[in-house]
């Protein structure tokens, strides 16, 4: 067999593709810098393949929600299952907190689902509790507890199989009663109190009210006038409401008047938090979950309202490596974010189902210098 | 590193002797003729891709190792445009876990020229592969230069087939330009594999 002259032509076609398929390539991703600045993530064995749905702090220690509630100190790294009111055998259907010592917890029966108690303590060894319910949701389901401007609210649905309604309740100070939202068909996803104001969403409804007792739909302007599908719901530290959508709008209400930006076409948003860029609070970015081709967060200054950075971005200010997010958060949807502004610390809550990785990390700022991303 | 460039030249060392072994009878008759011009060569290997070093060195690195040992495979085919002397192509491709969970993988596509040698039933060969490979990581990649250069030893087990190992030192020069000319790095990988070389 005889092996051709190869023709001149072919060679400058070859050496024309090879051209073409290096300049096509994405000269800002450096794979062997990538892999470089990894750092191997050595988590708690419980936060492995599951979901951490809520956060909370209450001073002393962090709080995890997932099938049931896991707390650390803040000064230590071993993370224990809460007993609640002395119960370990329930499943954590709501945790929240007042931010200021008091840590809130809705437990359930295991295989029932029935209501075990809607649950306070103060005390930061979390021995003490108080049950704050006394038969209110007796033929209701909890699904969250939300904690707004001093004040516990939990969402329940009626227990039937079929066409359940949704209702809110808060606590009054002495027991738990209609907030104002009844017989709704679909269920309370969020709740705040911004801008003078408490607000609720449902996926596709806004409403608001300066009176527990009543809510009023927001039908004038806003998201839900615009028909969006809502995702989440958030205040800031101005006291503005921000409201994702599932089109990638970020809807915000300041003076009553609300506006929007679309942080990215065809990109679901979802839970979101404002945290400080410093230890001094110099300034602040909007830390969005998002899910386009992957999932994790943008960072988005919404003073400037900047095009969001995406949580691996050369100029992202809470990953110092871009290693440091596509190993640990890049591939997983966000469920939670809490920032701890007396310990300078940001936890981000994450479904890790099937991935073989962790479902919360944290991330300490020292000065204007973030840690990075590490398994907890 | 010392204990790196010691295996490293051991290894050289052991695929360059058979260039000393070389008969001088056998010269003419090229391994039964199946190294003169004309002939042709399928090779298929597999076997594990160790990472050496990467170059230069990051300022952010916390791990001394972040690549694991993986696995690599490639087939390659040679035409001997001279006694002894081939031109070829191979296709590879090569998984590594990284530190952090994620998994590299490389495949490149190169041309090859080679030289094989021998007396039956022992065949050696020496090699150089230059091409492109396509680097992917996390579902983002690039494609870089490529080259590996080493040799292998087979021995004979009929009169098409022989069976051996070979040696090769991967170099991926992962170049970038202008601004991000600062992510431009040099990756080092030993591959040792098995395989089995049909003649025809």
């Amino acid at each position: 067999m005889k092996i051709k002259q190869l023709n001149p032509a072919f060679l400058v076609i070859l050496a024309v593709a090879a051209s073409i398929a290096f300049a096509a390539c994405d000269n800002s991703f450096g794979v062997f810098h990538e892999i470089q600045t990894e750092k191997a993530q050595v988590g708690t064995d419980v936060f492995k393949n599951v979901t951490v749905k809520a956060l909370a702090e209450d001073g002393s220690n962090y709080y995890a929600a997932m099938a049931k509630v896991f707390y650390r100190p803040i000064s230590g790294d071993t993370w224990l299952v809460m007993p609640v009111n002395g119960d370990s055998d329930y499943y954590c259907v709501g945790l929240a907190s007042n931010g200021a010592g008091t840590v809130y917890i809705a437990t359930a029966n295991t295989s029932t689902t029935a209501l075990k108690g809607i649950y306070s303590t103060a005390d930061s060894g979390a021995t003490a509790w108080t049950k704050m319910d006394s038969g209110e949701f007796a033929a209701k389901i909890v699904d969250s507890l939300f904690y707004a401007n001093g004040t516990l609210f939990a969402a329940a649905h009626t227990d039937t199989e079929e066409l359940a309604t949704y209702d809110l309740y808060y606590y009054n100070g002495s027991a738990f009663v209609s907030a104002g939202l009844t017989g709704l068909d679909i269920p309370v996803q969020g709740l705040v109190y911004g801008d003078s104001a408490y607000w609720a969403i449902t996926s596709s409804k806004l409403y608001r009210t300066t009176s527990l007792g009543t809510f009023t739909e927001q039908t004038a302007s806003g998201p839900s006038s615009a028909g969006k599908t809502l995702e989440a719901i958030a205040t800031d530290s101005t006291g503005k409401v921000h409201v994702t959508t599932s089109d990638g709008d970020l809807y915000t209400c300041s003076a009553s008047t609300w506006t929007s930006d679309n942080l990215a076409s065809s990109v679901s948003l979802g839970v979101l938090a404002e945290v400080p860029i410093d230890d001094a609070a110099s300034a602040y970015r909007l830390l969005v979950a998002k899910h386009n081709s992957s999932y994790g967060y943008y960072e988005y200054n919404a003073t400037t309202k900047d095009t969001p950075l995406s949580g691996n971005d050369d100029d992202a200010i809470f990953a110092p490596t871009a290693s440091s997010y596509t190993t640990t958060i890049y591939l997983k949807p966000v469920m939670a974010f809490h920032y701890s502004t007396a310990n300078k610390t940001l936890l981000i809550g994450l479904a890790a189902q099937s991935t073989d990785t962790y479902a919360l990390y944290s991330n300490t700022v020292d000065g204007s210098t973030w840690s990075g991303w590490t398994a907890e | 590193m010392k204990r790196k460039i010691a295996v490293i030249g051991l290894l050289t060392l052991l695929v360059a002797l058979p260039l000393f072994a070389q008969d001088g009878d056998e010269n003419q008759n090229y391994f039964g003729g199946l190294h003169r011009k004309g002939s042709q060569i399928i090779s298929l290997t597999t076997g594990a891709g160790i990472p050496l070093f990467i170059l230069p060195a990051d300022a952010l690195a916390t791990e001394a190792t972040p690549l694991g040992v993986g696995a690599s495979f490639s087939l390659g085919y040679q035409y001997f445009v001279a006694n002894r002397l081939t031109i070829g192509g191979s296709l590879c491709g090569a998984f590594n876990t990284t530190v952090g969970g994620r998994t590299l993988f490389v495949a490149p596509v190169a041309f090859r020229l080679g030289y094989w040698w021998g007396k039956e039933p022992m065949e050696y060969t020496v090699g150089l592969d230059v091409g492109a490979t396509v680097l992917r990581l996390s579902g983002d990649g690039t494609i870089s230069p490529f080259a590996k250069l080493g040799g292998g030893v087979f021995t004979q087990v009929s009169e098409a087939w022989s069976l051996g190992g070979q040696v090769f030192w991967w170099l991926i020069p992962e170049l970038h330009f202008g601004v991000n000319s600062d992510l431009t790095r040099y990756a080092n990988f030993l591959e040792i594999s098995v395989g089995a070389v049909y003649h025809f």
